[in-house]
């Protein structure tokens, strides 16, 4: 310690010059304001919660004076274990049905406020490791990968969903020595993303958040990042259930939460939710909407 | 409840982790903190404080940087590809890596201090009776700093098992690869499973305190020294 204490004035001054620079008045946000929504969110709906936040305080109905959303992300495990323990949210959107399910029957959820939001995509993601050469099989791709990266199994239902689909197809047992498994589908996406894992199966939506689209299109996509051609492939068919994502607000809720859940069901809020990469669940009022329900994927 | 198969190859996986990373260490902690204590040079505040940098930055900031540095995109990264044919991420190697630079101050630092306290008058009278150097290192300087030796071993081998931060961004949690004891922790707590959490976390606990008592004991036994722990 005494080698640091020696640089110390110095280091004074380098941190009054950085604060000076860099905290702007108001910079800190206030979390004690009752009008602010704290929703815990499944990392895979991260980026479509977060574009369905800005249209949710850009309505004129809303008072956006004094509202503020705070998004907190991590594995559908993560957040109901941290609702459990008493975590101030007041929405959760998960990436399974069962973690929503679990907090009304013991109850923390508010149970009329239960319901399906989305249907999500589970897709194999690979590099084109440059020999020209697209597989489109998804088995002789699992097998030729070094390096799978998934989301926890424990933890993140997408993580489960990609065990179900390597069973299924019968590649688990020479999978799992190459599996890399991120604490939510969030940091899988990244450990593909940065080079680190040759192959991923991930939810549609990190994918289309990183600036990817198309994926409506076609059952075979052969796409652009970070000028590498990779090329996702919809590994749905292989799930024996679809990934059903629920919700729930925690008890005891706000109006606000109760106002943005309203906006939920508005056909603004359903555009978003197809549009970053997700099917909406067959409720009646989707049915009923055809400009939605055209826009589903054949399988 | 006992612990399973998994936490004890993440227990042993964790002290194979420290033993290397210590041992990596020493061999170039030694000369490096050596080099330190003599150098004059404005040269030498760089190194300095380069050595001291883990102790400070988050480990968000070395595992963010050591995860752009392994991608097969990079030089280091395809350059340990093409030496090994394996990538650098979510392997021993990589973990290794990330200790070495993450534990690299608790070994420096100790030892600096040991040498800085060391009388090179010694050294001199030795070198005129013909004693080359690495036999005035091995034979001299060694043994009048054992204890800034033993501190620092202590010190990178303890701090090298408690590593976490780096490991969760770097190690992908492959079961007998890279989930080391804290990331077993980690994800038996996330998954709810609080017994095998506490059995970790309790070992762990009990592992560091005795370690830390011996490190003091014998401190205190071979004189309160000015080098090594008491400055840590």
């Amino acid at each position: 310690m005494r080698h640091l204490l020696k640089a110390f004035p110095k280091s004074l001054i380098a941190c009054v010059l950085f604060f000076q620079i860099f905290m702007v008045p108001g910079a800190i946000a206030d979390t004690s304001n009752t009008n602010n929504l704290s929703i815990a969110t499944a990392s895979n709906f991260r980026p479509v919660l977060e574009k369905l936040s800005e249209a949710f305080s850009n309505q004129k109905s809303v008072d956006i004076a004094d509202h503020q959303i705070n998004i907190s992300s991590a594995s559908s495990g993560v957040l109901y274990a941290q609702i459990l323990q008493g975590a101030p949210f007041q929405l959760f959107f998960s990436a399974n049905e069962s973690f929503p399910k679990k907090l009304v029957a013991g109850g923390y959820g508010e149970p009329e406020t239960l319901a399906a939001y989305a249907i999500g995509k589970l897709v194999l993601v690979s590099r084109n490791k440059g020999d020209g050469f697209i597989n489109e099989n998804p088995v002789e791709i699992l097998s030729k990968a070094q390096r799978i990266a998934i989301a926890n199994p424990r933890t993140a239902p997408y993580g489960e969903a990609a065990i179900e689909v390597l069973e299924n197809l019968g590649v688990i047992e020479e999978s799992k020595p190459k599996l890399v498994m991120g604490n939510n589908i969030a940091q899988a996406w990244q450990f593909f993303h940065s080079g680190n894992a040759d192959v991923t199966i991930v939810a549609a939506s990190l994918i289309y958040s990183s600036g990817q689209s198309g994926l409506q299109q076609g059952w075979l996509e052969k796409q652009k990042l970070n000028d590498k051609m990779f090329l996702t492939i919809d590994l749905s068919s292989h799930l024996k259930h679809s990934v059903e994502q629920g919700r729930v607000a925690i008890k005891p809720m706000s109006s606000l939460a109760q106002e943005f859940l309203n906006f939920m069901d508005t056909s603004a809020a359903k555009k978003i939710i197809v549009d970053g990469g997700y099917v909406l669940p067959m409720t009646e009022a989707n049915v009923t909407d055809v400009n939605i329900t055209e826009v589903n994927p054949a399988p | 409840m006992n612990l399973l198969d998994s936490d004890i190859s993440a227990l042993w996986l964790t002290l194979q982790l420290a033993a290397v990373t210590t041992a990596i260490l020493m061999v170039v902690g030694a000369p490096l903190a050596w080099w330190l204590s003599r150098s004059t040079s404005r040269f030498a505040s760089v190194i300095e404080a380069t050595v001291a940098l883990p102790l400070i930055l988050p480990p968000t900031v070395i595992g963010f940087y050591l995860l752009i540095a392994f991608s097969p995109d990079n030089f280091l990264g395809s350059g340990w590809l093409a030496l090994t044919g394996q990538p650098l991420a979510f392997t021993f190697s990589g973990l290794v890596v990330g200790s070495v630079i993450y534990s690299l101050p608790f070994v420096v630092q100790p030892l600096q201090s040991g040498f800085q306290h060391f009388d090179h008058k010694l050294l001199e009278a030795a070198e005129t009776m013909g004693a080359g150097t690495l036999d005035r290192f091995i034979n001299l300087i060694i043994p009048l700093t054992r204890r800034a030796f033993v501190t620092a071993a202590l010190l990178g081998f303890a701090h090298t098992m408690g590593e976490f931060g780096v490991v969760l961004m770097i190690g992908g949690n492959i079961p007998g690869e890279t989930q080391v004891l804290s990331i077993a922790l980690y994800d038996h707590v996330e998954a709810l499973d609080y017994q095998r959490a506490h059995w970790l976390a309790g070992g762990l606990l009990a592992f560091s305190f005795t370690l830390l008592i011996l490190l003091y004991g014998f401190n205190r036994q071979h004189g309160v020294s000015k080098a090594g722990v008491k400055q840590l």
